[in-house]
Order: C-alpha cells, then structure tokens, then sequence
C-alpha cells in the first residue's frame, strides 16, 4: 500500500489530539445540532450522487456501508 | 477570585440543555437520538449525458445500428419513507427506480481519414459505439433498521437491485457508540454484495465487430452462462467535535472484490478477477454563525490494487435565507489509470489483462452543482442542477495515453418534496 495512505489520517489525528482537551458543554452544541451540520442531510440525494460515481469514475467505498452493484456501462 | 469573562452555567440551565439534546432536532450528528417524526419523500431526477462529437465516433457498427454519438439519458423516480418504531427504533425504506435510454462505448479503434482502420500513431482514436436502441429499466430496493440506546446505535440494512440483464443483493451492518460525555463519537461496518450479470441488450456479442476492426480487438473475458462476483467492505470511522461550531470526522474502509470483474458489455476487456481496495476519508461540519451556514468539506484518498489512485474534495454551503436554504456545490476528482488500461498501444492486448474503457483512464472532473430548498412546515420543496464534465487535462498527474475520446460530460435536474408528520 502507498504509504502516502497514512499520512493524511496522521494529520488529521494531531489535529483532533490538539484540540482533544476542549470540552463542549451540552448546551453548548445548538449549532451542531442543526440538520444542515448532519454528515449526509440529504439521503437521497447522497444515495444518488454515490451510484452515479459508481457508474462514470474507477473510485468507490468510504466510511459508511457499501451497497450493491449495477450492471451501469 | 472569580473570572469575570467566564460565568459558570447555573444548574438549572444545565438540566434544561441536556433535556433538550435529547430531541432529535438538536441532536448533533454523532449523538444516537431516536426519530420521533416520519418522513415521506420524493425526488425525480433527469439525468443527460451530452452527445459526443461526431468527428470521435467510428462509423463501425453503423450498418448494424450503431455509431451513434448520443449517451444515456436517465429518468429517475425515488421514494423514500422513515418512522419510528417505538422508542428504541426506527425503518426506513427507499426505493429508487431508473429507465435508460442511450448507447454506450464498446471499444476504441484507429482510423485513417478514410475510416479504415490503422495502426499509425498519427492517426485518431475513435470510439466503436453500441446503436442507440439501449433501453433499460432498473429497481433497487433498500430496507434499513436502527436500534438506539443510551449510547449508541445498531444499525442493518438489506438491498436489492434488478435490471434487466443484471441482479444485485446485499446487506449491511453498523455499530455507532459515543463516548467522552458524547464528543467522540466511533462507527464500525461491514457489508457483502453478490451480483449476478448475464449481458444481453447493449453488448458487442452477435455482432461481426471483431473482424471489422482486425488486429487491434483481443475480445472481452468470456462469460459462460452468467457472470457473478462478489463484494466484502469493512469501514470504521471516528469523529470528534472540536468547538461548539465545529465538528470533524475521518474513517477508513477496505472492500474486496472477487469474480467477474471484466465488463461485460465492452469488446476489449480482460480484468483480473480480484479487487483490493482502501479508502481514507475526513470531513469537516462549520457552523459559520454571522452568515448563517454550514460549511460542507469532505475529503477521500482512494487506492487500489489495480493501479489507480484518486483524490476527491466537495465542498458545500449550506446558506439559510428566511425560509430559503441555499447550497452551491463544488467537487474535484482525479485518478489515476488502471495499470492494464491502453488506449495507445494495441500490444497491450497481448498481456493477460487489458481494458480500454474510460472509466480505467487517467481523467480529472468538476461537478458544480446549486440547490435551493423552500422550508414551508412541514413540507420542503427541493430544486438542484449540477454539471459535471471531465477530460484528461484536469488531472492532477498527466499520463502518456493520449485522451480518451469516451470521456462525459452530463447534467442533472432534480425535483424533490419531503413531508413530515
């Protein structure tokens, strides 16, 4: 595997152990609680956009569950 | 001493606020909140890919239907619903139902000006189109459940896919749990797939194609009966707000292939019959609190055994005006080729493994994309576009291969309403 695959995640966990000790109360999290903050606020619209990827470019997969194929050429 | 820059919450306040992130409307997206609200959806989408220049399209196959320069169009239907079941809870189930019209790309060749065909490196690449009479219908179903306790969820999903010379099932399960008095927040996966082709419609097979073009097609791998591959992916992710405006995330995941990978509908085509592929993703929720949005970036690395690299970055905003929230788009990809992929050389279809298909080709994209949704309680309305258009010079590595002439370009208008109840 590239090594370059790790660098990225290295970086992005020194950030997160920085910022580790910063405590957010619970009252303070109305911003974060918006829908417009959800990782994916439209499903299916994300589902979409995933199957058409899927379907014109060689890349697929990410931190989420996979689903099936399609017979796209 | 007191510091006077810093006034302690009163217990009560506490009390209230923590009552208070329980409801699923104020929940942040790692806490496990149940819904208490259903949702009935629709959305239909046209998609259209633009027609290709008639000067990159061999007139091969034209006396049998084909040549034609125009891509897929797709109508697509799209219903979703989700409900709480009790406290602990909730199903959903989407259904997403597509009909295709069009023609795709089976091979390229080399042809002098005449149209015959060439091995001269002056010459130029065209594509060998399948006819325009491409019809095809697909239905995918998925149900979903999750079970939410104190700290966490558990989720499964089922999906099936049919069309008319292919058929998909899998299924899925997840775990979410949360920890550091819920500002951390940890998910685990795994899901399998197992499909089923057996290419009839829109493939090269019966036709003469293989003598027209002469030395340079080697023919697609071989199917016997039908072709069956399966999927295995695994995925765990973390994430972690930062700041009351801030929250960020980053997974990583691993799918494995296995099978019948090569593409059955291309002429050229000879894969290896096993995947392995590996992800990195981050991304990143800002509350942008004197504007009023949510700024969207979302990053993934993507690598292969097969050769190919890529980097994908959307970035989005989620802008809210009265009752108007509006979201302009933006997405870079590139990747790199397959190391079989050649479009240039006609030997490598000596080797075991050779592809010509675009999509194994090193190409960058930019979708740009604008949605405007109208928030009248409890119904939203829903209007996007997007276009997407790719090419060989927006990569970030340039490759020897000359472009590939199969590269799209497309466009998508959806509309959408959402109810809940």
């Amino acid at each position: 595997m590239n090594p370059k695959f790790l660098t990225l995640p290295a970086v992005l966990a020194a950030m997160v152990l920085l910022q580790g000790c910063t405590h957010v109360a619970a009252y303070q999290r109305g911003a974060l609680a918006k829908p417009e903050m959800a990782w994916s606020p439209d499903h299916q619209d994300a589902t979409l956009q995933k199957h058409i990827y899927f379907a014109k470019e060689a890349s697929s997969g990410g931190a989420e569950a996979a689903g099936g194929g399609c017979g796209c050429n | 001493m007191t510091n006077p820059t810093f006034k302690k919450p009163s217990q009560r306040l506490l009390a209230l606020s923590t009552a208070a992130m329980a409801l699923p409307a104020l929940a942040p997206p790692s806490f496990a909140v149940a819904p208490t609200e259903r949702t009935l959806s629709y959305r239909y989408t046209q998609y259209n890919e633009m027609s290709i220049d008639p000067k990159k399209v061999s007139s091969i196959n034209a006396d049998e239907g084909g040549g034609s320069n125009q891509r897929y169009d797709i109508d697509i239907n799209q219903y979703a619903f989700s409900t709480p079941v009790g406290d602990h809870f909730s199903m959903s189930i989407d259904i997403q139902d597509e009909v295709l019209t069009g023609a795709s790309p089976w091979t390229v060749t080399k042809e002098d000006v005449k149209g015959t065909p060439s091995d001269s490196s002056d010459d130029e690449i065209k594509l060998v189109m399948s006819g325009a009479t491409i019809k095809e219908h697909r239905t995918e179903a998925n149900l979903a459940t999750t079970y939410y306790y104190s700290t966490g969820t558990i989720s499964g999903n089922v999906g099936f896919s049919t069309e008319d010379d292919y058929e998909s099932t899998s299924a899925g399960l997840s775990w979410g749990g949360e920890f550091d008095d819920k500002q951390t927040g940890v998910s685990v996966g795994v899901s399998y797939s197992d499909d089923t082709a057996d290419p009839e419609e829109g493939s090269y097979k019966g036709t003469e194609l293989g003598g027209k073009i002469g030395g340079w097609l080697n023919g697609s791998d071989p199917v016997v009966g039908t072709a069956k591959k399966e999927s295995v992916s695994g995925f765990i992710s973390g994430s972690r707000i930062l700041s009351p405006n801030w929250i960020v995330q980053a997974g990583v995941s691993y799918t494995q292939k296995t099978g019948h990978l090569s593409d059955p509908y291309k002429a050229n085509d000879k894969r290896p019959d096993e995947r392995n592929l590996y992800t990195f993703n981050a991304s990143s929720r800002y509350w942008i609190k004197p504007i009023k949005a949510a700024m969207h970036a979302d990053y993934r690395y993507y690598t292969d055994d097969w050769g190919i690299e890529s980097h994908t970055l959307s970035l989005a905003l989620y802008q809210n005006w009265q009752k108007l929230q509006i979201i302009p788009s933006l997405r870079y990809y590139t990747q790199t080729s397959a190391s079989f992929y050649s479009i240039a050389d006609p030997e490598t279809t000596l080797y075991n493994y050779y592809a010509d298909d675009h999509r194994l080709s090193n190409f960058g994209a930019i979708t740009t994309g604008l949605k405007i949704v109208f928030k009248q309680k409890p119904v939203d309305w829903i209007l996007s576009g997007e276009y997407y258009v790719s090419g060989a010079d927006m990569a970030l590595d340039k490759a020897d291969e000359p472009e590939h002439p199969g590269l799209l370009k497309y466009t998508k208008f959806t509309f959408g309403v959402e109810h809940r109840f």
